[in-house]
């Protein structure tokens, strides 16, 4: 008799932080890291005889990204109230949507090494999110900030069709990739622009009964999520093993610990008491209006993917690195429209690999988005026409790319001429540029006559340090070649 | 006293200075309300350099509004910005609003003088003004008698002939209420006529801010500067509103329905008496009235329940901000789920208790449908019902209390008994029908001889300049009204 192997169902809830300028239910500012209670109004702490005013720019953005997610799109818009009691919870009840969502049946498709996975959303909604409770150390009281109280939220949950902590971590990587794309969120999990509650049960993979459900609440990294559907599965495994039952309830992972501890089991749970929302009456939700923002979608991601590879044929190493980062993806698009715009022969390729390996290192080296550095495209579109017209070598046009960030104002042509980087072009200098370092180095020469052409790499770095990198390597190459095969030619 | 119209006229004219209107009222109001306590503060300096202020745009040349001068009272579920707003409640005890109510900016930019705090059930949930926390009113006709509720302090601050007109609310019948058992009159709006930003919550889908007034004119007059959509309520709606005043006061041809269900055998008899003559009289003068017989409104009858059920849900869940932890006094105690109970349990009254607990009941699982959803379908049933009534009518005609003010303390301990008070008004209210009570006489025999009865009128949704028209109509049949029988002929002067 073999043993029971067990199988986890999964299903996740994810809140994401609307790209807002402003609350979903006043006009306070939605923004992370102001003092505290700076953000506030009477709306928004929940003063006695205040109403909630709907943001249409979230509406909007709830919309695009239920339609990004292949949802179907609520004829009006429905809002419901959801009771309890927390300090954080200024009105004692938060706006959401529960009888009638805004959207729901889509599907996000995931690209697995096993092939294509195919999940659905079940529904999104809009809801506002709740302030903070602070309980700053060493003291004995607990303080409020309701900045964040009012800001909204989309609220998008799949059915329970994820069967490991490795598809839940794709799932997440790709929807935070699709709303991105789609500017419906920053989704940006340092500052809680992305949050996640996760549902774990599992079944004998004989059997197709699911088990009994546990949410993991309030998860906010990627990897947690994933770890703790690996604790989760784990205990639960262990308890059905030793003969145990599992109970449903609400839990929260521990990353010190890498475990999962009971918050509030089922006897426990909270009875929301939900019903329609009062003060703000049905809405409808034009068909020709959920179209249009349909047709106005941006590119998808893999839209965009096919389109890199397929038309401007790069290389599936450069459209990946370019299609997980949309900043930087749109970086390139600027760039190669800058370049188009100069009618510059500069191929797709060549643009891309100064993109990814010049504009995204220099980000990353300086810690920074690349939407923030002082290389815009069309600056770097300037540095191109240069590197294409042979005014400087790309080796040099590194160095300018690190002078553009550095400078911020002045062109670079301006910079190229500052630090004396034009591209050593003249016969003579490179004829005596070749022979100094065949001279200095006579090792190498001699290996290269004795048939180990694989040298002339080495002369030729040397021959571009010594010009600072500014000879033209190609010239230079064969400059060495030349030379060298006439000097070992009368041996043969 | 003059009629608020008459007042901003003559302020506009340069013929009055707003400066005195606004010194008579304080000074009314420091000799007669020692005995009604319709005021929880007379906010007097306020008021004073508010008229100045009116005075010096008048003498300037600027147009002092539609309203100069007028000294008006504000129920005190309306926000005033810095001013204290307390709802009638120990939980909004020292609580001052940081805002104005959308009603009373209209009011302010039509140059009304705001004039004290009047009182209330606590959160507007009563029918009697004995709910309030801070004192009891009594009705100016009689002090051992309630003035009716919930707003019994605006109703007994016009009786008492303080101030012309004042704002109440209404989520059942807390203008009409007491309009009929104060002798004045008192008007509800269309629902979402009037923005309710501002106003402290109780039944958020049922309620509206109406004008109560000695003079119908003057309802009309201050609904027409208080009404029209507002952003900051999504609930008002964007509709063209004639204006009620201009309107001209007819009865003429009007089709007037008197349904046999608002005439059962639970209202008064010399109520019944007074309103079939005060219909009879609409008849004289051109209206075409008919007494409907049972059958077409037979819902109604369910009203009572189906309004004390939805509006206690929403009260539940309006209520819960008043936790203690961001404004309003609280009850510190060792965990925080002690110091919810102690301050709520403290805090709140009684009624507000009774509600809050059958709200949250009628919402929670495994009840909601029975309780909370069926009453919706009662609410639409009735809806419906006068709906296609008032496809055949123009107006329906009926009492607006089943009683007159009746004695302090005798339903205190009764509430089914003080709910049954809003049978005839909470009908308007699920409907979201402008209606309006007016005085038609005193009653001759009974229980409440000698005490005035209203008449109600209900009209068809946004249709409020015609129900107001219609009362004016009828005031004017009527002759002046019997006047408050502690001030005599002062008031009418
Ligand atoms: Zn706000």
């Amino acid at each position: 008799m073999t043993a029971t192997t067990y199988r986890p169902t999964i299903g996740l809830e994810v809140h994401v932080q609307l790209a807002t300028r402003t609350k979903l239910f006043c006009r306070c500012e939605a923004r992370f890291g102001a003092p505290p209670n700076t953000l506030v109004c009477p709306v928004c702490t929940g003063q006695p005889g205040t109403l909630p005013m709907l943001n249409a720019e979230a509406l909007r953005l709830g919309v695009i990204g239920a339609l990004v997610l292949g949802c179907r799109v609520d004829e009006q818009l429905h809002f419901d109230r959801k009771n309890y009691f927390y300090p954080d919870l200024p009105k004692g009840y938060q706006i959401t949507q529960w009888e009638r969502p805004l959207a729901q049946d889509g599907q996000i498709v995931l690209d697995r090494p096993e092939g294509e996975l195919r999940v659905t959303i079940a529904r999104a909604h809009l809801e506002e999110d709740a302030g903070k409770v602070i309980h700053p150390e060493g003291m004995d009281v607990s303080l409020l900030d309701l900045n964040r109280a009012g800001t909204p939220l989309l609220e998008i949950v799949t059915a329970p069709e994820l069967h490991s902590a490795d598809e839940a971590h794709d799932l997440l990587v790709e929807l935070r990739r699709m709303l991105r794309y789609a500017g419906v969120s920053d989704c940006d999990m340092e500052k809680g622009g992305l949050r996640c509650d996760v549902n774990v049960s599992l079944s004998a993979s004989d059997d197709e009964a699911l088990g009994t459900r546990t949410e993991i609440k309030n998860l906010n990294s990627f990897r947690f999520v994933a770890a703790a559907i690996a604790a989760e599965t784990a205990r639960q495994r262990e308890l059905i093993e030793a003969g145990g039952r599992v109970v449903q309830a609400t839990l929260a992972y521990d990353p010190d610990t890498d475990s999962v501890r009971a918050l509030r089991l089922k006897q426990d749970a909270h009875d929301y008491r939900y019903f329609p929302e009062p003060d703000l009456p049905p809405f409808p939700l034009a068909a020709e209006w959920v179209l249009e923002l349909r047709e106005g979608l941006p590119e998808s991601p893999t839209a965009r993917s096919a389109r890199y590879g397929e038309q401007l044929k790069l290389p599936p190493a450069e459209v990946e690195t370019l299609v997980a980062d949309k900043a930087l993806g749109d970086y390139f698009e600027a760039t190669l429209a800058a370049v188009e715009q100069r009618e510059l022969a500069v191929s797709a390729h060549g643009v891309a690999a100064w993109v990814v390996n010049g504009v995204r290192h220099l980000a990353n080296e300086r810690k920074t988005r690349v939407t923030e550095l002082a290389v815009s495209p069309t600056r770097l579109a300037e540095l191109l026409a240069l590197v294409h017209t042979g005014s400087v070598s790309s080796q040099a046009g590194k160095r300018i790319l690190d002078a553009l960030e550095q400078d911020g104002e002045r062109t670079a042509e301006e910079l190229v001429a500052e630090l004396g980087l034009q591209q050593m072009s003249d016969p003579e200098d490179l004829a005596q540029l070749v022979s100094d370092v065949l001279q200095r180095e006579p090792e190498l020469v001699a290996r290269y006559c004795e048939g180990k052409s694989g040298v002339l790499n080495a002369l030729l770095g040397r021959a571009m340090e010594a010009s600072g990198g500014r000879a033209n390597p190609n010239r230079v190459r064969s400059l060495l070649e030349h030379t060298l095969d006439a000097t070992s030619a009368p041996q043969d | 006293m003059m009629s608020a119209a008459t007042i901003a006229g003559r302020v506009r004219a340069g013929e009055l200075d707003p400066v005195s209107v606004t010194r008579g009222a304080l000074k009314r109001l420091e000799e007669r309300d020692p005995n009604i306590h319709a005021y929880l503060d007379a906010d007097a300096d306020a008021a004073l350099e508010r008229a100045e202020q009116v005075a010096e745009d008048a003498a300037r040349g600027d147009d002092p509004g539609r309203l100069a001068g007028v000294p008006i009272s504000l129920k005190d579920n309306i926000a005033v910005k810095g001013r204290a707003l307390t709802a009638g409640s120990r939980i909004l005890q020292d609580y001052h609003a940081p805002y104005h109510s959308t009603v009373v900016r209209r009011l302010l930019a039509e140059g009304a003088v705001l004039l004290g705090r009047t009182n209330l059930d606590e959160f507007a949930m009563g029918s009697s003004t004995e709910n309030s926390a801070y004192a009891a009113t009594t009705n100016p006709w009689d002090e051992r008698r309630v003035p009716g509720g919930s707003s019994g302090g605006s109703a007994a601050a016009v009786a008492a002939g303080i101030v012309p007109v004042a704002l109440g609310s209404d989520t059942g019948g807390s203008i009409r209420q007491p309009a009929a058992l104060c002798g004045v009159t008192g008007f509800k709006p269309t629902y979402g006529s009037v923005s309710r930003h501002g106003l402290v919550a109780f039944g958020s889908s049922l309620e509206q801010i109406g004008p109560l007034a000695a003079h119908a004119e003057d309802a009309a007059l201050v609904y027409d500067v208080i009404a029209g959509h507002d952003p900051l309520d999504p609930t008002t709606t964007p509709a063209e509103r004639p204006s009620a005043y201009k309107t001209s006061a007819s009865v003429e041809g009007l089709r007037v329905a008197v349904p046999e269900e608002l005439l059962d055998e639970t209202v008064e008899p010399r109520v019944l008496e007074r309103v079939a003559a005060a219909i009879d009289l609409l008849g004289d003068a051109g209206a075409i009235t008919k007494v409907v017989p049972k059958g077409r409104l037979a819902h109604v009858r369910l009203a009572v329940p189906a309004y004390y059920l939805i509006s206690a849900c929403e009260a539940s869940s309006n209520l819960a901000r008043y936790d203690g932890m961001r404004f309003g006094p609280r009850l510190e105690q060792d965990d925080l789920l002690g110091t919810y109970q102690r301050t709520r349990g403290s805090l709140f009254g009684t009624e507000v208790k009774r509600r809050i607990l059958l709200g949250t009941f009628a919402l929670s699982a495994g009840h909601h449908d029975a309780w909370y959803r069926k009453a919706l379908e009662v609410r639409r049933l009735i809806a419906d019902e006068f709906r296609a009534l008032l496809q055949e009518f123009d107006l329906i005609a009926g009492p607006t209390s089943p009683s007159g003010a009746f004695p302090l303390g005798e339903k205190e301990d009764e509430p089914w008994a003080m709910y049954q008070c809003d049978a005839l008004t909470a009908p308007a209210c699920l409907a979201g029908l402008p209606s309006i009570s007016l005085p038609c006489g005193l009653a001759k025999k009974g229980p409440y001889k000698g005490f005035p009865v209203g008449l109600q009128l209900m009209g068809r949704a946004h249709e409020d300049h015609r129900v107001l028209a219609a009362a004016r109509a009828f005031e004017a049949l009527r002759g002046e009204p019997e006047r408050c029988a502690l001030y005599g002929n002062e008031v009418a002067s």
